[in-house]
């Protein structure tokens, strides 16, 4: 029994850090793709990880990265276009890595032509695999950030700018994660 | 430490009507039919509030542990026993259908999403145990001199595990729901109505023709209360074969269609239900099928429908019979429910009635 005890421990184990592994590349390549993006109103911040930029060693690395831009008065501005793409993109990423998420929550509108998305995703560390969530009935608030999260922003709306319509695009990703978290606990465990 | 694990599921479906469905909502509907999976009934229901409105509810009870590689088992007074190949074979089936009908739900409603007006959803995942609550508008209607929801999505589904003890795989249960809801046009809910003695003339020739080809007793009935400015005027068909049921209710049910829609715009309230569950009253009624058409709104409250007078027209199987009620009443939405006409239908003969 015991044994079996331990194989199933460690079978979670490894499972929750095979998962965290796999977002911390897909939110590597988010972080990537987006300074990839050749728009003027970027800006990004990335904290935490060693002196010597290796983020996977240890602490908690957070990014945070917004985008802003204008349409021209009849047609979409390339900056604008390249806003769109990337929330296209990085939404069709973050559907993806909901699945594997332990909690989450989108809020998204389309009206009269007026897009908005919030979408927060929770990422699964140990306590996924000993403490399922349970969503409230009547659950009315976005879910509660944890240490481990993707926030999207994403609005694009119409504005009257020196008395122009024009349209405004904001996007911005933040992400934070414990990289190290599940590693260290395993070490633990070992001991 | 065993991990155990059950699944059974249960669908429960409800469904669409004639009024255009989401293309997407209609597919999930016919899929969840054509999985045959299903284990409890599940009946089509149509409600129309106001305007041309449809409502397509889907249940879905499954007990939903894990699918590991060991033995399903359960416990029976307070022992572990384990169950047939056959129903593990059966549970671990109905586990898969679910997931994947889970999984194909989220598809639709991430596609649905793109263009909703409104979505909100929540989610948890805990390994294979998914929990979701999703609400999405997906139209909006003018009503007066306000703009409110034409289309709601509701979708929900929720494991939970046993809280006995994990051993038993076939205790656990999890729930799940979709609803969809559909209202169009309801600006003139309160200038327009049908005429009720319209109504029934239109709806006469159709079953006095068909009197001498499917019902084999018709009979009718008045009822008038003077001092409670009651009246009530019905006639009431029996349905002689039991295989002139469902063409009749058919062509009855087109009929209440076709009339609404040439109507649009006037207060209604339609349902239908082929498959519903058995429902047994105290005077021993059992009904296992109903198509009610009112043309009130049951929206009213009921000092309000005191006043009104509606046109009402009912199909209902009772103890094997069928019978077809067509009539007028006021004062009361519900009359032709609370009373004793239907118990006193197979009685060819009773006051207040005479046999044509």
């Amino acid at each position: 029994m015991k044994f079996t005890k331990t194989c199933i421990l460690t079978c979670l184990i490894l499972t929750a850090m095979t998962t965290s592994a796999q977002i911390e590349r897909q939110m590597d390549g988010l972080y990537d793709y987006m300074r990839s993006l050749n728009i003027i109103h970027i800006t990004a911040v990335k904290s935490g990880g060693s002196a010597d930029g290796n983020q996977r060693a240890c602490g908690t690395r957070h990014y945070s990265i917004s985008m802003t831009a204008f349409d021209n008065d009849a047609t979409d501005s390339p900056e604008a276009e390249t806003v769109r793409q990337a929330y296209a993109h990085i939404r069709t990423q973050l559907d993806s890595i909901n699945r594997q998420s332990r909690e989450s929550y989108l809020r998204e509108t389309h009206r009269n032509s007026n897009d908005s998305v919030f979408f927060i995703i929770v990422i699964p560390d140990k306590r996924a695999s000993q403490k399922p969530v349970q969503l409230p009935a009547n659950k009315t608030t976005s879910v509660a950030p944890a240490s481990n999260y993707i926030r999207l922003r994403y609005a694009d709306k119409e504005e009257t700018i020196d008395g122009l319509p024009r349209r405004r695009l904001r996007l911005t990703l933040e992400m934070a994660c414990v990289a190290d978290t599940i590693g260290r606990d395993d070490k633990n465990n070992r001991r | 430490m065993r991990y155990i694990i059950t699944t059974l599921i249960l669908v429960t479906s409800i469904i669409r009507a004639t009024a255009q469905i989401n293309p997407l909502i209609e597919n999930l509907y016919n899929e969840a039919k054509e999985t045959g999976q299903l284990t409890a009934p599940y009946y089509e229901y149509e409600n129309r509030i106001g305007g041309i409105g449809v409502e397509v509810l889907y249940g879905m009870f499954t007990t939903l542990y894990d699918d590991g590689p060991e033995p399903i088992t359960q416990i029976r007074n307070g022992e572990v026993t384990a169950i047939s190949e056959t129903t593990s074979q059966l549970v671990r089936r109905n586990w898969k259908i679910n997931r994947d009908y889970y999984n194909h739900v989220m598809d639709v409603l991430n596609q649905l999403g793109k263009t909703a007006l409104d979505t909100d959803r929540w989610e948890s995942h805990d390994g294979i145990n998914d929990s979701v609550i999703c609400r999405m508008t997906l139209s909006e209607v003018k009503d007066g001199n306000n703009v409110k929801p034409s289309e709601v999505v509701e979708y929900y589904h929720h494991p939970q595990k046993p809280t006995n003890g994990t051993q038993n795989r076939l205790a656990c249960v999890s729930t799940g729901a979709f609803r969809y809801r559909k209202v169009v046009d309801t600006s003139n809910i309160a200038t327009t109505r049908i005429d009720p003695d319209e109504f029934v003339s239109a709806a006469r020739p159709m079953l006095e023709a068909g009197s001498t080809e499917h019902f084999d007793t018709v009979f009718k009935r008045e009822e008038r209360e003077d001092d409670a400015g009651f009246e009530a005027h019905a006639t009431i068909y029996k349905i002689d074969n039991p295989t002139n049921e469902e063409p009749m209710i058919l062509k009855l049910k087109e009929f209440v269609v076709n009339y609404m829609k040439a109507h649009n715009g006037s207060e209604f309230w339609f349902s239908y239900s082929p498959d519903m569950t058995i429902e047994e009253e105290a005077g021993g009624r059992y009904v296992h099928e109903s198509l009610r058409f009112r043309s009130v709104s049951r929206q009213y409250s009921y000092q309000e429908l005191r006043n009104i007078r509606y046109a009402c027209i009912q199909a209902i199987k009772i103890k094997s019979h069928c019978y077809i009620l067509l009539g007028t009443c006021e004062g009361n939405c519900n009359y032709f429910d609370e009373t004793n006409w239907w118990n006193n239908a197979n009685t060819t003969h009773h006051e207040g009635s005479s046999n044509q």
